[in-house]
């Protein structure tokens, strides 16, 4: 796992792989990896960076919310001018966050309540069990975003958090990364609250973190 | 023409385990920041079962984890893996009267790759093993401390007693 580095090279060819159709909405620039692949890199991770931040930024001391602060992500990336203390805010009033006795640990929301949130606010989304990497590519190459559930001792490589393995996590993928030569995905960008980073996490990583968890996933048009 | 009785077959504890990751419920209701429990095999509630506990927990890189009390419990049928009961503790606690407080979970010596194969230590011994707890017999001996002996691995100290309270029943019979 890597921390994302926006400077990438110049917007390049879209790569013609056997998939699902890309659109042309979705921006794409190439990289070189220090092993001297070509990469290319759907979606806007750069700009998507200043979507992310530390979560447990309100007023309610709540802190326990990465569901909602990749709610919040996804609404800003729809031009959607939302801070974290609004959704945390909404969910609360709306019966989709817990709301614990210790203010700390409430804010948790389920794939499905996430959706439901982000439907209130007029985005079309739902959640659903993802079986693969490749699918978890095909949204974002069609200019959807995703929230994912994962294991966060997996993503923070640290056993603290692994407990029993399940998805643990809420975080957001802004960027799909492929070998330009054949076509595999070598991971995904993503913004994970849970420390403020925009980071790069390799297909592996991310099989053990996502797919072998679960799956979980938030798909919003 | 004698009729033949139709049953599901019981799920492998491996299987039951696996189940739990995207049950409908977990999807729908049990919030994904929360700490889930593993399974574990039951009669209490008289068909048999696999129940599971989970509550709010806050992890933040750096600092040592903690699990609040337990919010919400459930139970899904250990044959067919479908949903028994479900409910909040508010509503309906697994242990009327029982009071559980935040835990805050030391740094674990084991690494994750040593966690992963504890857990699958954990399913290998428990597939051998629960089909003799639902039957009602006594199981092997050996196989019955070995399993006793992983969880305690698998389980932190601080989190035993919400998994006794749970399922006392399975307890009793693994360390009879």
């Amino acid at each position: 796992m890597h921390e994302y580095d926006p400077s990438a090279q110049a917007e390049g060819d879209l790569y013609d792989y056997s998939g699902d159709t890309q659109t042309a909405d979705v921006p794409t620039t190439t990289d070189v990896l220090p092993d001297g692949r070509t990469v290319v890199i759907y979606g806007d991770a750069e700009g998507d960076t200043r979507f992310n931040h530390h979560q447990g930024d309100n007023p309610y001391g709540v802190k326990g919310d990465c569901g909602l602060v990749s709610c919040q992500d996804v609404l800003l990336q729809h031009g959607i001018n939302v801070t974290e203390a609004d959704v945390v805010k909404h969910a609360a009033q709306n019966g989709e966050c817990v709301i614990a006795s210790n203010p700390e640990q409430s804010g948790g929301t389920s794939p499905e309540s996430q959706a439901q949130l982000l439907r209130d606010y007029g985005v079309d989304a739902h959640a659903e069990k993802g079986d693969s990497i490749d699918q978890l590519a095909n949204h974002i190459e069609k200019g959807q975003q995703v929230i994912i559930g994962v294991n966060a001792g997996v993503l923070w490589n640290d056993s603290r958090y692994y407990e029993n393995g399940q998805a643990n996590h809420a975080v957001t993928v802004t960027a799909v990364v492929r070998d330009q030569q054949t076509g595999q995905v070598l991971g995904v960008v993503l913004n994970d609250s849970g420390d403020g980073r925009t980071k790069f996490v390799d297909a592996n990583t991310l099989t053990q973190a996502w797919t072998n968890t679960g799956g979980q996933c938030v798909v919003a048009n | 023409m004698d009729r033949i009785a139709l049953h599901a077959d019981l799920l492998s504890y491996s299987e039951a385990r696996r189940r739990l990751l995207t049950m409908g419920i977990v999807m729908s209701d049990v919030p994904i920041e929360s700490a889930v429990s593993l399974p574990l095999p039951t009669n209490r509630w008289s068909i048999p079962g696999y129940a599971v506990f989970a509550g709010p927990a806050l992890r933040i890189p750096g600092e040592a984890p903690i699990q609040a009390a337990p919010d919400r419990w459930w139970v899904y049928g250990a044959r067919g893996g479908h949903l028994l009961i479900y409910a909040l503790q508010a509503v309906q606690s697994f242990v009327p009267g029982e009071l559980f407080s935040d835990v805050t979970l030391n740094n674990s010596s084991r690494t994750i790759d040593e966690m992963r194969e504890d857990l699958a230590v954990l399913d290998r011994l428990m597939d051998g093993l629960v089909p003799a707890f639902f039957a009602g017999a006594a199981g092997e001996l050996d196989r019955r401390r070995a399993v006793s002996e992983t969880l305690s691995l698998v389980i932190p100290s601080q989190l035993t007693p919400r998994y006794r309270a749970l399922v006392p029943d399975f307890f009793a019979w693994l360390e009879a």
